[in-house]
């Protein structure tokens, strides 16, 4: 009973949203309150329905109610009851249900939240949310129904992908998701504003505290994802320029941009277009992240569906947003306003430059994401695009970033602003430049990486310097704002720095060891001390105790697991983290030497300072949540938030 | 049923009742009520689209209750083994219900959930079957080779129980295994000897020591290298075997296994009558020994029933 009213909730939300665009529509068009009333209220309900629907699904999850498809497929009744709630969003359905969740909950937002001061905007967007809600909630009821059941219910579940039996895993999706879902919120606003004709400063000034919040949460999301991939996947990785990580990727550069060229627009109305078209532009790209992971038309060790059926539905509604956002765009964004202007050397013209760089490293990997697909789409089949051509192709645009980024909180709106006082200032960030580079070249760094590190040694100096210059600034909003701003920059620099680290080609070693045996790499010897069964409740395991000298003792006990219902072996790295980087040990199959003995594969390295990675991700978040703070304060100053 | 359709009715009229609520006493009069059973008519067409309102749920516990009350034997083998393991899901201290899941896996082959299972069983409660059934699943998991910790496990089910049969044939065919056949030989023998005459375990045991010990000692990689050669030609290579086997039961230096081996070539090429002579040699040479004596009357009896049978 409880996956049929489950069911019959994600009808209703579907109901509603139908009912939610046609109420804000006629809530904009003919200013009735009522309508505008039955809009809110659709949004809410749908809301509620969804979000008990979720909470029922989760239920059957906690009951192990093989009865229902997805529950059967996606659970088992000995897995631990974190990731029985944690697989409700493990797998295509419960994942997209999720997606709905926060659809709707972003309608919810918009009409309760959004430009109390215009409200026919504000209904329009409802309207324009209500649509998208509906596209979604139509895919999820008639494609891809999580409480679809089964006539013939299996006597257990078949488990959940035990890479994803991982706490990071359990939250990466959510956060993934209130990113991607989040710019839908921007999406909405733009094309509202467009069919209103508003000027690209109200648009702007509508879409910011979305977007940011929004880009804030893929932040998490990605990094959450990479720092999964790092100690999960056994390997040491942490980005594989995989076309799922691309997918998300693409609108985390494209919503970047967009957050700094709505600030533009928001002071000076200048971009006012390009400002719209990036807020479509980020969500379009969202849904076809959705597509390149569901419909399987691209080989990824992330995709979890690979159903073109699916992919033909995802398919069309990308078409609906991207085709009639665009279309929409190209008739209407003549009455965005053309700006107030400005000069070569004014802040807007730095942001314009950040603009550029970062939508040409969105244009880059969306190429190389696509390629494969254009070219099997000409008969070439079996093209696969590697970490060279992104590293090649992103890596300068984002050296030429680092370069422009101290600048812009130093210049002035609209008018000339590179002074002598400026030129000297950035003279000064030459020499953290300098060391930078210098520190890369000794730890054997390439080329590239030591030009990239001076230039994050040059922009730390210059986030440094922003900092200095600008602490006198009055009021709790402005602090937040420049918190944001100085945490967030100097987020992008550690990340830059634990990249280039990260390239430097770590130490690695792979023996197989017997009891007592050692293996070393340059600064530690590791010694397998001994293999016991460590079980757990779902899984058999082996667990090595290897103990690790470098001046002192200590250990580490990488686990090789079994999970016995999806008959799948995992690696359960052990890491020892310093200030100088992460000793990494995976442990591998046993196996019987030629001189007898049993013994297993260990693999040993040394991945250099990772931690900074970890750090700017962090520091980005932080950035972005004060960022949206200080937004929110000054929404309210305005009386655009509540 | 009704059940659900009362629960999904007043869900749909709640939610939707509370949207049309700002229109419900405005003019039109027909608006809200248009509105809310449209709201209703589209729900309800979608749920129905893939909705099965007469499938009851089936949460696990529910299911685990009826396996529970239901007679194992009506079972499937699958449902078997969820059933012990929904009675290890209520107490996972029973050594008995834990062996018994190793069994069952270890029928289905799945090793390693079975070596788990027996393992679980013996840290509760220490026994030779167990044991022994945890060596034979080592066994099974190494395509028959009775591996360093299938020994172990034998090994360790002899000194608890050395009446249990299968530990010492296992431990036999490791000696056997490893080329060392006289001493396979003697474990085998005195195993047989210590075994009831009425048991099921005497026959069985016999036959498959005959099978053993009967197969010819062939090194594979001499054969391979004389295969290659152009000159090869293998029931020259046949007639020299059997001349040596002769040769060496003639002089006396011939074990039991020789005397198996010469019985078993002579009758796969048809001497039935040499076979019978070998047979009859064994028979004077070993009278002593009640072990290769009961392998001796079985193979005795089969050779008259095939005889039997040919005539």
């Amino acid at each position: 009973m409880i996956a049929e009213i489950g069911r019959f909730l994600v009808a209703l939300a579907f109901a509603l949203s139908a009912l939610q665009l046609l109420a804000g529509w006629r809530a904009a068009s003919a200013g009735s309150t009522p309508a505008m009333q039955i809009a809110a209220r659709s949004a809410y309900t749908a809301l509620a329905a969804a979000v008990i629907a979720f909470g029922l699904l989760i239920i059957l999850f906690l009951q192990s109610d093989f009865s229902v498809a997805y529950v059967a497929g996606h659970s088992h009744v000995d897995k631990p009851l974190f990731y029985k709630i944690a697989a409700a969003w493990g797998g295509h359905e419960g994942s997209m249900l999720l997606w709905c969740v926060m659809l709707v909950a972003i309608g919810a937002a918009l009409a309760r939240f959004a430009l109390k001061q215009d409200e026919q905007l504000k209904n329009r967007a409802v309207s324009i949310q209500g649509g998208l809600q509906l596209l979604f909630l139509g895919f999820l009821a008639f494609a891809s129904n999580p409480f679809d059941r089964l006539l013939d219910v299996p006597l257990q579940g078949a488990g959940l992908n035990p890479i994803l039996q991982d706490p990071a895993l359990a939250i990466h999706p959510p956060t993934l998701y209130i990113g991607y879902v989040g710019l839908s919120a921007a999406f909405s606003l733009a094309v509202a504003g467009l069919i209103e004709g508003r000027g690209g400063r109200a648009i702007a000034t509508a879409l910011r505290p979305w977007s940011l919040f929004a880009w804030t949460a893929l932040t998490g999301g990605i990094a959450l994802g990479a720092w999964w991939a790092y100690y999960e996947l056994g390997w040491g990785g942490w980005w594989f320029w995989d076309p799922v990580e691309n997918a998300s990727f693409m609108p985390w550069l494209i919503a970047a941009a967009l957050i700094h060229s709505a600030i533009a627009t928001e002071k000076s109305g200048n971009f006012a277009g390009w400002t719209a078209f990036l807020a479509i532009m980020a969500f379009s790209l969202s849904t076809m992240g959705a597509f390149l992971v569901r419909s399987g038309v691209l080989t990824s060790v992330h995709a979890f569906a690979l159903d073109p059926e699916r992919g033909l539905w995802i398919l069309g509604i990308m078409t609906i947003l991207a085709g009639g956002g665009l279309t929409l765009f190209a008739l209407r964004s003549g009455k965005l306003g053309n700006g107030d202007g400005f000069a070569l050397t004014s802040r807007e013209a730095f942001i314009g430059v950040n603009n550029l760089l970062l939508a040409a490293v969105a244009g880059t990997v969306l190429f190389g994401t696509l390629y494969p697909l254009i070219m099997s789409a000409f008969g070439v089949s079996g093209i696969s695009v590697g970490a060279a051509y992104f590293n090649a192709t992103a890596t300068p645009f984002l050296a030429a970033l680092l370069i422009f980024l101290p600048f812009a909180p130093f210049l002035p709106w609209k008018k000339d602003g590179f002074n002598r006082r400026l030129a000297l200032r950035s003279a000064l960030w030459i020499l953290p430049g300098v060391l930078a580079g210098l520190w890369a070249f000794l730890i054997d760094a390439s080329p590239v990486a030591i030009a990239a590190a001076a230039f994050a040694g040059w922009t730390l100096a210059g986030v440094v310097t922003d900092l200095w210059h600008h602490r006198v600034l009055q009021g709790a909003a402005a602090c937040f704002s420049l918190t944001g701003r100085i945490l967030a920059h100097a987020g992008v620099v550690a990340m830059a720095l634990g990249a280039v680290a990260d390239s430097t080609g770590r130490p690695e070693t792979v023996r197989a060891l017997a009891e007592g045996e050692q293996i070393g790499i340059p600064g530690f010897t590791l010694t397998l001390d001994g293999v016991r069964r460590a079980d757990g409740r779902n899984y058999l395991a082996d667990e090595a105790r290897i103990v690790v000298e470098n001046g002192r003792v200590s250990e580490l006990l990488p686990q090789r697991r079994f999970y016995t219902a999806a008959d799948t072996t995992t690696r359960e790295v052990a890491i020892q983290s310093g200030f100088g980087g992460d000793l990494y040990v995976a442990l591998g199959e046993p196996r019987a030497r030629d001189d007898g003995e049993i013994a297993y594969e260990v693999r040993v390295s040394f991945n250099p300072m990772v931690w900074l990675l970890g750090l700017g991700a962090l520091l980005i978040v932080l950035g972005g949540l004060s960022a949206s703070i200080g937004r929110a304060l000054n929404g309210r100053r305005a009386g655009m938030m509540p | 049923m009704i059940a659900l359709a009362i629960i999904l009715a007043a869900a749909a009229f709640v939610f939707a009742g509370f949207a049309v609520w700002p229109v419900a006493r405005k003019q039109p009069r027909w608006l809200a009520p248009s509105i809310l059973a449209g709201l209703v008519g589209v729900a309800g067409v979608t749920y129905l689209a893939g909705g099965q309102p007469q499938a009851p749920g089936v949460p696990y516990q529910h299911a685990a209750a009826e396996r529970m009350a239901a007679n194992p034997d009506d079972l499937e083998p699958v449902a078997q083994v969820e059933r012990l393991r929904d009675m290890l899901r209520e107490d996972d201290t029973n050594a008995v219900v834990w062996a018994q899941l190793g069994r069952m896996l270890a029928r289905s082959e799945r090793e390693l959930e079975a070596i788990n299972a027996f393992q679980r069983s013996l840290r509760l409660e220490l026994n030779a079957r167990t044991l022994s059934d945890l060596g034979q699943t080592f066994m099974n998991l190494n395509d028959g080779r009775v591996t360093d910790e299938a020994r172990a496990a034998f090994e360790e089910a002899r000194r608890i129980d050395p009446d249990l049969p299968e530990p010492d044939f296992f431990l036999g065919l490791q000696a056997f295994q490893s080329g060392d056949v006289e001493t396979a030989e003697t474990i085998w023998l005195d195993l047989i000897e210590r075994l009831n005459d009425q048991g099921p375990y005497r026959i069985l045991i016999s036959e498959q020591v005959f099978q053993l010990l009967s197969q010819p000692q062939v090194n594979t990689e001499a054969v391979e290298a004389a295969a290659a050669s152009e000159d090869f030609d293998p029931r020259q290579r046949i007639a020299d075997m059997v001349q040596r086997l002769e040769t060496r039961v003639a002089s006396g230096d011939a074990g039991f296994a020789d005397h198996l081996r010469l019985i078993r070539v002579r009758e796969m090429l048809g001497d039935d009558e040499g076979g019978m002579a070998t047979l009859q040699a064994a028979r004077d040479r070993f009278a002593e020994r009640e072990g290769a004596m009961t392998i001796l009357d079985l193979l005795a009896a089969a050779l008259q029933a095939d005889e039997g049978q040919s005539e």
